[in-house]
């Protein structure tokens, strides 16, 4: 599957969208979803909690075991994705839309200058 | 990149053809997935699922002292196993810690295959023939003999299709030899999913060969590839111990719940007199199976807790793709065995409820309601 241009990548595998002022919505990659296999089971960060850069802040279950999810950038949790909590699947089938995790106010915008490009993402994988 | 002193089944690029994720595995690289653990899990659940177990060892013990070597190794008594039965039973240490758990297959008197767990095959090599007599000749055909296993209430229908109605008119445990397409088969009625199924071993020359036939006639019937992820939570879902995890040398089989293997009326066998004193004495931990009463999914080295206090470990856990919910073993102190109840698995920090239950965890009612779904 393509690896959407308009998206920010963490070496972890989140992806981050720059939505209006400073938020960005966050999920995990269609690699690293295909990784996981099915997932069952997602836990995570309740609303206004600060978040930290490349801190985990949520965790993400498939059948054979559990992950980490990282935060890509430091800020608040400003909303969750509540039908991951009942369809948790979502990660799997639509994991750049349906599939987001939450969103983060940024306290410092620029450190999306600190994740990769759609290209070095694509690198990245590959080098595996 | 794959490392190359791991070992390669006969199948290896049949299922790097077919999409599979491999793993390394105790030393082998093997499919965890095909098309997805949950999706394969029900197709064996509803129809059948074919699976590659080549890692499996097997080791051959004839001659005149067969028997009796079997005997003083295994900890349950085959001495009136019928021929052409299978046998389940643990190899143990003097200090009756499990060596291994295996499946025997009693040709006669004078001929055994042990087929044992494939990270055990040399220890157990090496143990067995620590009690070797002249009268005895021990090989381990681990590296010629392959194993495919087909499983899942459409599995007789397959098996009679494609190795005959003698073998599809198998007893559980029985077994029998055949040969078909010129390929020389050894078929039983055995597994490790909780379903009906069979396994069927061959030279290693003729695995492919098998797989593919038993994948063409079994189209029609949903026969499909299944990996290691879904041969897991299948055989977790039937209560069923995985060695390494759920037992191993420090654990004996009374307190693994698995006593009905020890036969303390036979002859002397290893391990006896500890065992005996342990059941003499009473023992510290049991083995449980534990229901999640919320979201949480049980994990491998979990904390077992019950008003804070750790009363035990889990051994093993997972999302059971039946019952949606998250199911696991491990060993509790005994009383908290005893009473059964409600405990916690601590599971990243967080206690989380879950109810002491009996195995299986799936029952034939339920199995019937996923097939509606």
């Amino acid at each position: 599957m393509k690896i959407p241009e308009d998206l920010f990548y963490a070496k972890t595998h989140e992806w981050s969208r720059k939505e209006e002022e400073s938020k960005v919505r966050v999920g995990i990659t269609y690699h690293a979803q295909s990784q996981l296999g099915d997932v069952v089971y997602v836990e995570l960060p309740a609303l206004d909690t600060n978040v930290e850069a490349c801190k985990a802040c949520a965790v993400v279950e498939s059948v054979k075991a559990a992950y980490d999810i990282y935060a890509p950038v430091s800020g608040k949790v400003t909303e969750v994705n509540n039908n991951l909590e009942n369809k948790p699947q979502l990660i799997n089938e639509d994991p750049y839309g349906e599939g987001w995790f939450f969103v983060i106010e940024m306290d410092d915008p620029q450190q999306l200058k600190n994740l990769l490009s759609n290209k070095e993402y694509e690198e990245l994988c590959q080098a595996k | 990149m794959l490392d190359s002193s791991i070992k390669k089944t006969p199948l290896y690029d049949v299922h790097v053809a077919l999409g599979a994720r491999i793993i390394d595995y105790h030393n082998f690289h093997m499919p965890l997935q095909y098309d997805g653990i949950i999706s394969e899990h029900k197709n064996v659940r509803n129809n059948a699922g074919l699976f590659d177990i080549s890692h499996m060892g097997e080791i051959v013990i004839e001659g005149k002292g067969a028997t009796e070597l079997v005997q003083r190794v295994i900890t349950n008594d085959i001495s009136n196993l019928p021929n052409y039965k299978a046998a389940y039973t643990p190899i143990c240490d003097d200090e009756g810690g499990i060596i291994d758990d295996i499946i025997v297959f009693k040709y006669n008197p004078e001929k055994y295959v042990l087929v044992v767990n494939c990270a055990n095959t040399d220890k157990d090599n090496k143990w067995i023939n620590k009690f070797k007599t002249d009268n005895t000749n021990i090989n381990n055909l681990s590296d010629q003999i392959a194993l495919l296993a087909v499983q899942g209430p459409k599995s007789e229908d397959i098996i009679r299709l494609v190795c005959g109605e003698e073998c599809a008119a198998l007893s559980r445990f029985q077994f029998t030899e055949v040969t078909r397409n010129e390929m020389e088969l050894t078929v039983s009625r055995t597994g490790y999913t909780g379903e009906d199924g069979f396994e069927i071993f061959v030279n290693q020359s003729h695995c492919v060969n098998l797989w593919n036939i038993l994948l063409e006639k079994g189209k029609a019937m949903g026969l499909k590839p299944a990996g290691l992820g879904a041969r897991d939570t299948l055989r977790l879902e039937a209560g069923y111990l995985l060695y390494g995890n759920d037992i191993d040398d420090y654990v004996t089989p009374l307190e693994a719940n698995i006593g009905w293997t020890v036969k303390f009326n036979k002859a002397d066998f290893i391990g006896k007199d500890s065992l005996l004193r342990l059941k003499k004495y009473g023992l510290k931990r049991m083995f449980v199976a534990f229901k999640m009463l919320d979201r949480g999914i049980p994990r491998t080295g979990n904390e077992i807790t019950h008003h804070n206090n750790v009363i035990g470990k889990v051994t093993s856990g997972t999302f059971s793709p039946t019952l949606e919910t998250g199911i696991g073993l491990g060993y509790v102190l005994k009383r908290f065995a005893e009473q059964k109840g409600q405990v916690n698995i601590k599971i990243r920090g967080t206690n989380h409820p879950a109810n002491i239950v009996n195995t299986p965890f799936i029952t034939k009612t339920q199995r019937s309601v996923s097939h509606n779904q």
